[in-house]
């Protein structure tokens, strides 16, 4: 057997095993093939809105004495996070982005803050749909919900990157404040967008 | 050897090109680590392909809403389903979140109506559907009854679980939300009903602003609201502030409060009123309310405006030299007139 031959008799067999399974499984058809009626039609299956996780936010510590007598801000120690959302439902319904902060707690005593306030700023690092606009510089307080990016009908299809840098915290003057370490819940809520009349 | 060499490189690249056509025919892998849900449309769906429940109900009948739940990360889940009611946030748009804001008006809510919440484990790469029940009342209702099925990964996130910091912490935490829209007679047109109920100065740490609770007293969500607020004073009428917000949305029988701001001007303290003139649509409102400012959130106020004021040398940098520039040209223009003549 010369060269040639040992390579096509190898390339026959990677053809063979190449072959998507997806065209073995449509040729098990028992419909037959009607020469007249040729079909082109294709159903294309939407799936899922989703997004991915990312790493909690971390912020630089203070000293009970700063906050007992001004107010102070606490910056985030990592500098970019990112959130990436993936619209694959086929539905150009649109959707929203929210975010809801808990109360702000002491890890072991249970003592909340008085009135902290988490600022975000996201920016669009990358999305395949056009002309979408993350709200600036949201504020957000304990049990309130602030929308991030609310996507309109027939845009935010595709893949969405949102980035967050400068984010902080600020916490204003409070004289009984208790060192320790404090956690609160930052709830990223997807939804889809439904349509609302105007009123009646 | 040349002729070897370029047999390798041809078997490479079809290796190559068959591995890619093997994947290709395979289905796409999920990119995202987190879970994600899709509803199962039931036959009474009157939005086909939504991606959210719009159903037109029988009174009296039990309507099973099924979501399919999939985890396609590699690590096991655990999920709760609540149902919850679709509430105003303050930012005036339509919220499907976990919330104890009601509005006496609500002659039901979905929350009273539906099956309690459901937690569910997924293995990894697991999909279960989960089934809540929610009991349409025997005589029905008006309007709309909006909610949600709210799906909340109670799973700590990586950097929580390995967490011993003393540092300040937000955990976050991953939610998506399927709206439910019933309706018992889908033909049915209410009248919107809105009210202003209170006004109120925010008692903001370090700016004061004003807060105007509005409430939708109909058992319909709207949206296309605008709200142009001005602040007047209450004895001479003048406008010391304005604001205008539009794009905004209520859930039925819901309230929100809607911030406002007390403009650029210093302020005096004394009293206020709050004039407010909304629109959605055909439908227009006009609100009044007075209100109060202190001597010490006036003094927030105007300290908050000294500060706000940037300082722009750069403006004043650049009229020195528009005016220089010009008074040359003027003079080099003069001393040519001259020459001439």
């Amino acid at each position: 057997m010369t060269k040639s031959q040992q390579l096509s008799g190898l390339l026959s067999f990677l053809l063979l095993i190449g072959t998507p399974l997806t065209t073995l499984a449509a040729d098990t058809s028992d419909k037959p093939i009607d020469p007249q009626k040729s079909t082109t039609g294709f159903e294309i299956i939407g799936s899922n809105l989703q997004f991915s996780s990312f790493s909690d936010f971390k912020f630089e510590s203070d000293k009970a004495e700063n906050i007992i007598n001004h107010e102070v801000t606490l910056h985030s120690i990592d500098k970019e996070h990112t959130l990436a959302i993936q619209d694959y439902r086929g539905t150009h319904e649109g959707w929203t982005l929210s975010a809801t902060m808990s109360n702000v707690t002491e890890k072991d005593s249970g003592r909340t803050i008085k009135q902290p306030t988490l600022t975000l700023n996201p920016t669009l690092s990358t999305a395949d749909s056009q002309k979408l606009a993350p709200n600036k510089n949201i504020r957000l307080t304990p049990t309130t919900t602030q929308p991030v990016l609310n996507v309109a009908e027939n845009s935010g299809e595709g893949n969405t990157q949102l980035s967050f840098t400068n984010t902080t915290i600020t916490i204003p003057k409070q004289y009984d404040i208790s060192a320790g370490t404090y956690t609160a819940d930052l709830k990223w809520t997807l939804a889809p967008i439904t349509k609302v009349d105007t009123a009646q | 050897m040349i002729r070897h060499q370029y047999y390798c490189r041809y078997l490479l690249t079809l290796v190559l090109c068959l591995v890619g056509l093997n994947f290709w025919g395979l289905p796409s892998q999920a990119t995202s680590k987190n879970f994600s849900t899709q509803p199962q449309l039931p036959k009474n769906q009157l939005i086909p392909g939504a991606s959210y429940y719009n159903l037109k109900v029988i009174p009296g009948s039990e309507q099973s809403l099924t979501l399919s739940i999939t985890n396609p990360s590699d690590q096991t889940k655990t999920v709760k389903v609540t149902p919850v009611n679709a509430t105003t946030a303050d930012s005036g748009t339509i919220a499907y979140v976990p919330s104890n804001r009601q509005d006496e008006s609500a002659e039901t809510t979905f929350t009273k109506m539906t099956s309690v919440a459901v937690t569910v484990q997924l293995a990894p790469r697991q999909q279960k559907t989960v089934t809540l029940k929610t009991k349409i009342p025997a005589n029905g209702f008006q309007g709309e009854i909006r909610g949600g099925l709210f799906v909340a990964d109670l799973t700590p996130s990586q950097s929580n679980q390995q967490s011993n910091s003393t540092q300040f912490h937000l955990n976050n935490r991953f939610a998506e939300v399927t709206p439910v829209i019933l309706r018992c007679n889908i033909d049915q047109k209410l009248r919107t009903n809105l009210k202003l109920a209170q006004v109120t100065v925010n008692p903001q740490p370090t700016v004061p602003t004003l807060t105007a609770k509005l409430r939708n007293l109909t058992p319909a969500a709207f949206g296309q609201l605008k709200i142009q607020a001005k602040v007047a004073e209450k004895a001479t009428g003048k406008i010391v502030a304005t604001q205008t917000t539009d794009q905004l949305a209520m859930a039925p029988n819901s309230w929100f409060n809607h911030p406002i701001t007390l403009g650029k001007q210093t302020l005096a303290a004394g009293h206020y009123i709050l004039k407010l003139d909304l629109t959605s649509g055909k439908r227009d409102w006009h609100f009044e309310a007075p209100f109060q400012l202190s001597k010490q959130q006036v003094k927030q106020h105007n300290i908050s405006l000294k500060k706000a004021t940037p300082a722009r040398p750069w403006g004043r940098w650049l009229l020195i030299s528009g005016t220089t520039v010009s008074l040359l040209i003027g003079a080099y223009w003069l001393g040519r007139r001259q020459a001439h003549s």
